[in-house]
């Protein structure tokens, strides 16, 4: 056996820590330093950066961590500290190392922790806390794992203080230096403010980018880029950018966040076409949007949704929810105001119900009314009756403005549906009722529905499925009727996957189907799939795929219809976990010729970075159709693409959040 | 007739962007950056198999969930900057909080020589009778001269 450790030394290295060679951190620091005053100008919320943000940071903050060291991941919203110590309520506490994932709130003390305050001294191996929280646990990692439950906050109730889940503790777990030091952005710093929102504010900060130590500040709003990532509260600037068909565009939102209470987010997206020379469209546009939910008991909310923009369009909604008997009777009145474009403004007023009445099913009435005599009404029960049989019925009756003379429709839609479900076959019948008071035309529509489950035979080496649909129409109106009908029976049969050799499969599906109705318009439908798979050791992968298809009508004895074949093929290669690529191939053999290709290459490049390229070439235009090109660097809560594409001739650079 | 882009709007966003510039520089400062404090545990990972490359080994099938055949399980712990003798251990807990294994201090002496990535191993065998692979939420804590330095969680499912 191996020994248990390995080593690497540098050659001629002296016995001390490296220091960054000046002249290399000069070479960078400018070009660095340049692309992250754009990254922050664009992304940051006012004040996000200088002495006045990191005073009021500091006033405001739920902890404030010292450390001798402390490396803080923009990627992932999380950060280590070494050598740390900070004050958690009623204790001053310091300890070894501190990691936290601040998106999951999770902070995990470890190493030497020792928690003081007057006149008492804790002493343990790890810490798990959430500084909002008033539980939190002390480890100890003797010769068992002991948990001892901690009592935060000066008033806390002991008893009602629960400890953190263990997922938080998973979550703290995980940050990692390795983990921090190879994120695309972070930062280093000795002292650290984690507001109550969970924001984090560096003071004299020095930021890394892509390893390469750039630009230092004062003092930074170190979660900048999470404000155009998620969702944060109070004001933001989202965005401001510029581009040459839509011209200067801006994105700003105001947010209020309190859990239980109020959530609510407004935006205002503008644009100014002013600057682009010859813009077809207003010389400026803008539009407001706003969202705002309020729990004012737990049986009783408010909500208010409006939409206005600088075209004239108008939206707005009004909603009260009230429940009784644990939520299961439940109403919400609302009042809407509408006027799109170009039209006149709407006003409507709704009550809407329902009732859970448990094993007697659920049971559900609106109705609205809106200005100029309109009126929508809806009803629908459902219920299980025993244990596999349902029932629901609905019915939707709707009077409302139809053109510009201000005619009406009025119109009763119903449904019935009773439905039996098995394990071996789903039965389900139908009947349909549409009828246009106005116009004085009915469509009553029965239907029966059968569909078997999927058989086995062979012990599971055959599956094989049927399924039967019938529809019978009757459409009636001012004394005439007529009525029609149709059918239509799929059957499916598929193999398991059959090794014909070492490392050899084969499956392969078969289908057929026959649609009928009353005026001879009859189809029959055939098709089969056949899938050849050979696989070797070394992540080599071929597969080979060949399907028929054909569908012929026939009509008064005539029979006509086409027939399609399709070949195609795939070699996969995965040798590493680095290298990932495919090559495929489709063949027409009824016309013998090749069709296209597909050629795709993934290759991990360096620190997160991968090089992804697609390829398509038309065989029948001969030419390579499109070439993708990417290059991606995966930044944990987000991703950043550089992408050009042949097609558009366009060069794209994305910042996706995962 | 072409309509002229204005002039003014152009000033307008040349003087923003100016303004946003001047902004940012001037909370930017030239310190040094702050070093960490010497020796490092880089990163600490549970997985099937400890291959050896380059000089150092590496982790293969790194996971946080294994099933209850798992014969074996490795915890691979990486450090950087090694300028002193230090003592490695490995605590391997049950869902129980039972500690199921102990490697004892496993040393490494750099000597006069300075060591910038150092990694190092413990094997857990799962043996029936002995130490049997139970279902829930297994801890790995790595000691650094008999103090915790990094700990991880991996749970061993059906």
């Amino acid at each position: 056996m191996k020994p248990p450790t390995q080593r690497r030394q540098r050659p001629g290295r002296p016995a001390r820590r490296p220091r960054p060679a000046p002249g290399a951190a000069k070479k960078f620091r400018g070009a660095a330093a340049f692309l992250l005053t754009a990254l922050l100008t664009a992304s940051a919320a006012p004040g996000a950066a200088g002495p006045s943000a990191g005073e009021a940071s500091a006033k405001r903050a739920v902890l404030r961590v010292e450390a001798e060291y402390i490396a803080y991941s923009f990627d992932r919203h999380a950060f280590i500290a070494r050598n740390a110590s900070f004050d958690l309520p009623p204790y001053r506490v310091s300890c070894g190392t501190l990691r936290a994932d601040l998106s999951a709130r999770a902070f995990l003390a470890l190493g030497g922790v020792v928690l003081t305050r007057e006149g008492e001294s804790l002493r343990a191996d790890a810490l798990s806390f959430d500084p909002a929280a008033s539980g939190a646990l002390l480890l100890d990692y003797g010769d068992s794992l002991e948990a001892r439950s901690l009592t935060l906050g000066a008033g806390a109730d002991a008893a009602a203080a629960a400890p953190p889940p263990p997922a938080k503790l998973r979550a703290a777990e995980a940050v990692s230096l390795a983990a921090v030091r190879g994120s695309l952005l972070y930062a280093v710093c000795r002292s650290l403010d984690i507001t109550p929102a969970y924001d984090a504010f560096g003071r004299d900060v020095v930021l890394y980018v892509e390893g390469l130590e750039s630009v230092g500040f004062r003092s930074l709003k170190l979660s900048a880029a999470e404000a155009a990532l998620s969702r944060r509260p109070g004001l933001s600037l989202n965005s401001l950018w510029f581009s040459r068909d839509r011209g200067i565009r801006g994105r700003a939102s105001y947010s209020v966040l309190d859990p239980g209470r109020a959530d609510s987010l407004t935006r205002l997206e503008y644009e100014e076409h002013s600057v682009i020379k010859d813009f077809p469209g207003p010389a400026r546009q803008a539009d407001l949007t706003t969202d705002s939910s309020w729990t004012l008991r737990p049986d009783l909310g408010l909500g208010f949704r409006g939409n206005a923009n600088t075209s004239g369009l108008l939206d707005a909604r009004l909603w009260l929810d009230k429940s009784w008997a644990q939520k299961k009777l439940s109403t919400r009145w609302d009042l809407t105001l509408s006027r799109p474009v170009g039209q006149p403004v709407e006003t409507w007023l709704g009550l809407k119900a329902a009732y859970d009445a448990g094993g007697a099913g659920r049971l559900a009435a609106a109705g609205r009314l809106g200005s100029a005599g309109q009126a929508v009404g809806d009803f629908s029960y459902a219920a299980r009756l025993g244990g596999n049989l349902d029932f629901q019925a609905s019915s939707l009756y709707t009077r409302v403005r139809r053109g510009a003379d201000g005619a009406r429709s009025s119109i009763l839609d119903g449904r019935l549906r009773l439905s039996y479900t098995s394990r071996l076959f789903n039965l389900a019948s139908d009947y349909h009722l549409n009828a246009d008071l106005a116009e004085g035309r009915t469509l009553r529509s029965p239907q029966l529905r059968m569909e078997s489950g999927p058989l086995p035979f062979y012990g599971g080496l055959l599956q094989a499925g049927l399924s039967n649909v019938f529809i019978h129409n009757t459409l009636g109106g001012k004394g005439s009727s007529s009525s029609s009908y149709s059918n239509n029976t799929a059957f499916r049969l598929s193999a398991a996957p059959v090794p014909l050799a070492r490392g050899l499969l084969l499956d392969f599906s078969l289908a057929l189907e026959q649609f009928l109705e009353k005026e001879g318009r009859n189809f029959t439908s055939g098709g089969a799939v056949v899938n050849l798979k050979r696989r070797w050791p070394a992540g080599v992968t071929l597969e080979g795929f060949y399907s028929l298809q054909s569908r012929r009508r026939t009509r008064g004895g005539l029979l006509e219809g086409t027939t399609s074949q399709d070949l195609s093929g795939v070699l996969r290669l995965q040798p590493s976990e680095g290298l990932n690529a495919w090559v495929a191939a489709s063949y027409d053999p009824k016309n013998g010729r090749f069709k296209q290709s597909f050629a795709d290459l993934t290759l991990a490049v360096i620190r997160g970075w991968r090089f992804h390229s697609l390829l398509q070439y038309d065989f029948v235009l001969n030419k390579l159709s499109n070439v993708d090109l990417y290059l991606i660097r995966d930044a944990g809560r987000f991703e950043l693409r550089l992408m050009w594409r042949s097609l558009s001739r366009q060069f794209l650079v994305e910042l996706l959040p995962k | 007739m072409r309509r002229r882009a204005r002039p003014q709007a152009g000033f307008l966003l040349a003087g923003l962007i100016a303004l946003a510039w001047l902004g940012a520089a001037a909370c930017v400062n030239f310190r040094p950056a702050v070093q960490p404090p010497g020796l490092e545990v880089e990163s600490l990972v549970v997985c099937r198999n400890a291959a050896f490359s380059g000089g150092l080994h590496v982790a293969e099938g790194a996971a946080r969930t294994f099933g209850l055949d798992i014969p074996s399980l490795f915890a691979l712990a990486s450090l950087r900057d090694i300028d002193r003798g230090i003592a490695l251990r490995f605590k391997w807990y049950a869902p129980d909080g039972v500690l199921a294994r102990d490697s004892g201090p496993m040393p490494v002496d750099p000597g006069e020589k300075y060591l910038d990535k150092v990694t190092a191993f413990d094997r857990l065998d799962f043996a029936p009778g002995r130490i049997e692979p139970r279902e829930g939420a297994w801890t790995v804590v790595l000691f650094l001269d008999e103090t915790p330095a990094d700990q991880t969680s991996f749970n061993i499912k059906k």
